[in-house]
């Protein structure tokens, strides 16, 4: 589907290792061998999908340059952002944004909550005088649906979580990105507006050609917004392709228990058959010292091989999958 | 007939900000909750149900006060009934899981320790150590976990682990009802689903009660056997699980559930436009009418609905006169 130069964004075998412990130093790979493109042709809302500790956030972390990568590689069009000059790095940061999950405290309490929006409009000089960043900042938010006069003027607390998040949508869409890497972006909205801002982001897509990591725990979500998905387990891609198909028939053990186990609105659907939980868990360090398949312990198919053997990415039908059944 | 365990009614608090400042955060609320069922209590935040379910257990701190209503569970009313009694009541008769719990296990304890010392406050006084201990593992096995991890501290443990250990304390003393606070919140779906499913099955052998706080319908879709939905501090839909997912009566019910994407079937979906009220100024009449899409001049912005009984269902809502 990527062709080699096209790429908006490629990341290579993209790998964070965390050491812990204070005497004793410990190892843990948050990101293990992580590798996606998106196209610079066409915009997509590719999801990574995964369960805390997964290390998605981290993949949105590393991405957005916030970390170092331990190695591997993040090419933005082409060109590796660890080695971009700093009128390179500028435009990177202007062209690849950040939402994140808490919109309560990406503002300042003490400031206005046009701060946010007249600040980039500052920094980037989007506009010539102070009545024109207002009508830029009136514009913006007239792309997420909200009114001017109802925000203009008043404080983060006389305002929703709904609100804000779509103020802090509103502030990307000032600076017109090619990407934008949201992190949990819905999960502290309720659930009857949580769709408004998925449609706004969808609304961004089609009409402004703006492509999105969507990072999240939520299947149903991301599913609603995305073609695509990567879904991870202790720092690796487990599966990943089309996420209708990956949906429907789930192709890995992990993937198939945890799409079984989204709760259903439908009570005529419940689930069938008791989920066993494990009766001692490895912690993440031990989990480290793994040989094999990190999912082996919950893994309800395990054979031999998957005790000494780490599965690697393969070919399965339309997707990779990382499991020795296949 | 199934008897009811809990029955709330009328029930009132207030968070008072300053001497003339208070806004009523649970407004004239009743219901009632059956043995061995699920009773699953939603609402978006402030909708008011965490407040309500600390107030039928007298556990609100100020500024929250109860104004008026009556609790009674068992023949007695737990608004009334002396702090002693009342203390013996929890735990003992029933547990309440807060949210969160699993973050408040003391992190310099053995699991072991902390549910010994819940032990020995009710009852357990002089009981032989050898006794203690095979309960705390008899327990920790019925939820699932290894004896061996009575002799483990809690950061040992993973989030579902505790959450685990969590419900073991809650069922020392088979409690003919447990309320737990979106006890699933913070975990992963196939903990979610295994913590639920466990809840579930507690409640079938101990023929006990569930009172189920959690904003995720879905959650009340796969294990409530009724449902309450609360708006803005008032219950404005009470029914079977079934009928109410299947055939919602009131606005707000139907735009909650309408609003929820599945992963198998995919349609464009809306979300309600605009925010809840500010309950220091709750809009006259229907609380959800500067929402509603059905809102009638005159009638939903001046008269208050109350609860009415719709076939099996009770709705508040003008639209069933």
């Amino acid at each position: 589907m990527s062709i080699g130069d096209a790429n908006l964004i490629e990341v290579q075998n993209l790998t964070k290792i965390f050491s812990t412990g204070f005497i004793m130093k410990r190892n843990i790979a948050a990101v293990e061998g992580v590798s996606f493109s998106l196209s610079e042709k066409v915009p997509e809302i590719l999801t990574i999908a995964g369960e805390s500790g997964s290390g998605k956030s981290t993949t949105a972390r590393l991405i957005l340059g916030l970390i170092k990568p331990t190695s591997g590689k993040i090419l933005y069009k082409g060109k590796d952002i660890w080695k971009m000059s700093a009128k390179e790095w500028n435009q990177y940061r202007r062209e690849v944004n950040a939402v994140f999950q808490d919109p309560y405290s990406a503002f300042n309490p003490f400031h206005k909550v046009e701060h946010v929006l007249l600040t980039p409009i500052r920094k980037f000089r989007l506009a010539e005088s102070k009545e024109d960043a207002y009508e830029l900042a009136s514009k913006a938010l007239d792309s997420v649906n909200l009114r001017g006069e109802e925000i203009l003027g008043r404080y983060p607390h006389e305002l929703s979580g709904g609100q804000l998040q779509r103020i802090l949508l509103a502030r990307v869409f000032l600076l017109k990105p090619k990407l934008i890497v949201a992190d949990e972006p819905v999960s502290m909205i309720d659930a009857s507006i949580r769709i408004n801002l998925l449609n706004i982001m969808l609304k961004y897509k089609e009409n402004l050609g703006v492509s999105f990591l969507y990072i999240t725990h939520d299947l149903s979500t991301a599913t609603y917004i995305s073609s695509r998905v990567l879904i991870m387990y202790l720092g690796n891609v487990v599966e990943s392709g089309p996420i209708d198909d990956i949906v429907q028939n789930p192709l890995h053990p992990y993937v198939q228990q945890l799409i079984d186990s989204i709760p259903n609105p439908d009570p005529e659907k419940r689930w069938k058959g008791y989920i066993k939980l494990p009766e001692v868990e490895h912690n993440l360090v031990e989990t480290e010292r793994v040989k094999g398949c990190k999912f082996y312990d919950r893994c309800p198919k395990r054979m031999e091989i998957c005790k000494k053997e780490r599965p690697k990415l393969k070919q399965v039908e339309n997707r990779l999958v990382a499991c020795h059944l296949y | 007939m199934a008897e009811n365990i809990l029955s709330v009614k009328d029930l009132t608090v207030d968070y008072v900000l300053t001497s003339n400042d208070s806004l009523r955060a649970v407004d004239n609320v009743t219901f009632e909750v059956n043995t061995e069922e699920i009773f699953g209590i939603v609402g978006e935040s402030g909708s008011g149900k965490t407040t309500l379910a600390k107030a039928v257990l007298r556990l609100l701190e100020p500024p929250g006060y109860i104004r008026s209503g009556y609790v009674n569970f068992g023949g007695v009313n737990l608004l009334e009934v002396p702090e002693e009694k009342l203390n013996k009541i929890r735990w003992e008769k029933i547990s309440y899981i807060p949210q969160s719990s699993m973050n408040a296990l003391n992190p310099l304890m053995k699991i072991k320790d902390q549910m010994t010392e819940v032990m020995k406050m009710h009852g357990f006084k002089g009981v032989s150590k050898e006794v203690i201990n095979r309960r705390v593992e008899e327990l920790l096995v019925s939820v699932g976990l290894a004896p061996e991890v009575s002799e483990m501290y809690p950061h040992e443990l993973s989030g579902g682990m505790k959450q685990r250990v969590i419900i073991a304390m809650a069922t020392i003393f088979n409690p003919t009802l447990i309320v737990a606070d979106e006890p699933t919140t913070a975990l992963d779906v196939v903990v979610q689903r295994g913590i639920l499913q466990l809840l579930t099955k507690i409640k079938n052998e101990h023929k006990s009660s569930i009172v189920l706080v959690t904003h995720d319908i879905a959650i009340q879709a796969e294990v409530a056997d009724k449902v309450a939905v609360m708006y803005a501090g008032k219950i404005v839909e009470i029914g079977d699980i079934r009928d109410v997912l299947k055939e919602p009566l009131h606005p707000y019910t139907q735009a909650l559930i309408s609003s929820i994407p599945s992963p198998l079937e995919k349609k464009a979906l809306y979300g309600l436009s605009g925010v809840p009220p500010d309950l220091r100024r709750p809009p006259s009449g229907c609380r959800f009418y500067p929402r509603c899409k059905y809102f009638k001049s005159g009638l939903c912005d001046k008269v208050e609905p109350h609860l009415q009984k719709i076939g099996d269902r009770l709705v508040a809502c003008h639209l069933y006169r």
